[in-house]
């Protein structure tokens, strides 16, 4: 019999026996007893086994949530370090652009940028300086309306011809400008040089940068060496034309002197007029700098001054054995010219053509009249002169490896000369040159 | 004929003085701008032979002043220079009698030929 019932029996009965009768009725309530024990017991398994479930669900839930706490808080900690790098990016870059613009500000030379129409998006402290504008006053203005641009004379340089236009639209790269003035805010104007350089983004021109400076204080020293030397070949002249002077009167003294005094004597004469030829390069290349080299034009022969400047070089020539072919077609008339400086082109051209021409050559000058100028040409065989050495052959100082190897001592200012006198005549120079024909240098005097 | 030469230089204006004696002119001497002005209007020359930079007066104030004189504003002039005088040249040139001046540039002048021009300059035989 079921416990509980028992009990229950026990209480109602006492010790009385429990009577034969109720006997089925007992075991039917007992067995209902186990029964519902049994069915209580599956319910509490169930129970149990859902209670666990339940647990188990609770306890995943619980660890997913960590996990998704977890890595919500490691992407979180990542986003926080990758935003704090973007922050020190951020700030190094600003400190650098800070820098940059300190020192774009504060370089010795003006600076001036622009957008691609040439309106000013930049200037630095210098600019103020040099033009007497603010910064606040020309932003976003046209630099062409705000800094007038002229030469030496005054006139004004057309806006389309400024090198801020050129370079905008592309017709010019980097333009390094001398010899114009700027004019600041208040009127006054100083002599500049700059260089204008386009902003170029993705092949695109997207502005430009002008990088401008004072240059008074440099075309003053200019001056003043261009004054000195003039000063200085002024005073050599002197004693040299006494010396060229004194030396005919001894000369002439033919009595006086025995045969080898006189020799010495013509030695003396040859130096001196050497000398005299170099002062005289000397300060044309004085005039040549301050661009004072005038022409001072008369009615000349060409031929008669070919022909002075052939006698006077012959002794150079017949010392290399060379000869000397001069040709004149026709006849020349007088043209008008300075003759100073043809001579100065002619017998630099013509010293070089012996110098450097080839012992026992020839040396061929001809003079032409032709397409209404004088065409006169000197040729000598020897080392041609290449195509690369053509372009720099008439600047200042330039010698060539070639010319070197053949004449070590020279000062590389001859053909500078020769190029400037031609050119002040109004005339052309140039030069043809290869291993068979030799060199042929070329220039014109317009009649 | 008489020639004053003007030149503050002695070696030089001794020698022109001794070619120009030796061609046989009389040859007087100035050694500056002021000396050339009274002894050229002291001796009236036939010619001046005059160099421009000179202390005291220069060639061509001296001549300027000369020719303010009746007899000074017609006498023969050759002017020796140096190439760098060129503004005085210029000057000398747009002072009216500038026209009628020679210009010798000295160091590219021989003696003899200087002499030579003078001599045709003063219509003589060579």
């Amino acid at each position: 019999m079921h416990r509980v019932l028992e009990r229950q029996i026990r209480r109602y009965l006492g010790s009385t026996a429990v009577p034969a009768e109720w006997q089925p009725l007992l075991q039917a309530i007992s067995d209902a007893y186990t029964d519902a024990d049994s069915g209580r017991k599956l319910l509490d398994r169930s129970l149990d086994l859902s209670s666990k479930e339940f647990q188990e669900t609770n306890r995943q839930l619980r660890e997913a949530k960590e996990q998704t706490e977890a890595i919500v808080r490691e992407r979180t900690r990542e986003l926080e370090h990758a935003l704090s790098d973007v922050q020190i990016q951020k700030n190094k870059l600003e400190e650098t652009k800070a820098k940059d613009e300190a020192m774009l500000l504060s370089i010795g030379d003006g600076l001036i940028a622009t957008d691609k129409v040439g309106n000013i998006i930049l200037v630095n402290k210098a600019f103020e300086r040099l033009l007497g504008w603010k910064e606040s006053e020309v932003m976003g203005k046209r630099m062409v309306d705000v800094i007038p641009h002229e030469n030496e004379a005054g006139l004004r340089t057309p806006e389309n011809e400024r090198p801020i236009s050129l370079v905008l639209i592309g017709e010019s790269s980097v333009t390094l400008t001398k010899d114009f003035y700027y004019v600041r805010k208040d009127g006054t104007r100083f002599p500049a040089a700059g260089t204008t350089t386009p902003i170029v983004l993705n092949d695109m021109i997207i502005g430009a940068v002008v990088v401008f400076r004072d240059v008074t204080q440099e075309k003053e020293l200019d001056r003043a060496k261009t004054d000195f030397i003039s000063l200085a070949s002024h005073q050599l002249r002197t004693p040299l034309s006494s010396m060229k002077w004194v030396m005919e009167l001894l000369v002439q003294d033919t009595k006086g002197l025995s045969a080898k005094q006189l020799d010495k004597l013509n030695d003396l004469q040859i130096s001196n007029e050497r000398l005299i030829q170099l002062v005289n390069s000397l300060l044309n290349i004085a005039r040549m700098e301050t661009g004072k080299l005038q022409a001072t034009k008369k009615p000349a022969r060409i031929t008669d001054l070919i022909a002075a400047s052939c006698r006077l070089i012959k002794p150079n020539a017949d010392k290399k054995r060379q000869q000397l072919i001069v040709d004149v077609s026709g006849t020349i008339n007088e043209a008008t010219f300075d003759s100073m400086l043809f001579d100065e082109a002619f017998n630099n051209l013509l010293s070089n053509a012996i110098n450097y021409g080839d012992e026992g050559s020839e040396i061929r000058v001809k003079a032409e009249a032709k397409n209404g100028a004088y065409y006169v040409s000197i040729n000598n065989k020897g080392l041609p002169i290449t195509p690369e050495e053509k372009v720099k052959l008439f600047t200042k100082f330039y010698r060539s490896p070639e010319a070197r190897s053949t004449v070590s001592a020279g000062t590389g200012l001859g053909l500078y000369i020769a190029k400037a006198a031609v050119e002040a005549n109004g005339g052309m120079i140039d030069v043809e040159s290869d291993a068979k024909m030799g060199t042929t240098f070329t220039f014109t005097i317009p009649s | 004929m008489k020639i004053l030469i003007v030149e503050d230089e002695e070696i030089m204006r001794k020698a022109l003085a001794e070619a120009l004696t030796g061609a046989g002119f009389e040859v007087v001497q100035a050694g500056d701008g002021e000396e050339g002005l009274q002894k050229a209007l002291a001796e009236h020359p036939d010619m001046m032979l005059v160099d421009i930079m000179m202390p005291k007066m220069d060639g061509i104030t001296m001549l300027k002043e000369i020719h303010k004189d009746e007899w000074g504003a017609h006498v023969k002039v050759m002017l020796l220079t140096n190439v760098s005088d060129v503004a005085k040249i210029a000057e000398a040139m747009e002072s009216g009698m500038g026209e009628s001046y020679d210009y010798l540039v000295k160091t590219d002048w021989k003696l003899q030929d200087v002499i030579a021009r003078v001599k045709s300059r003063l219509g003589m035989a060579e």
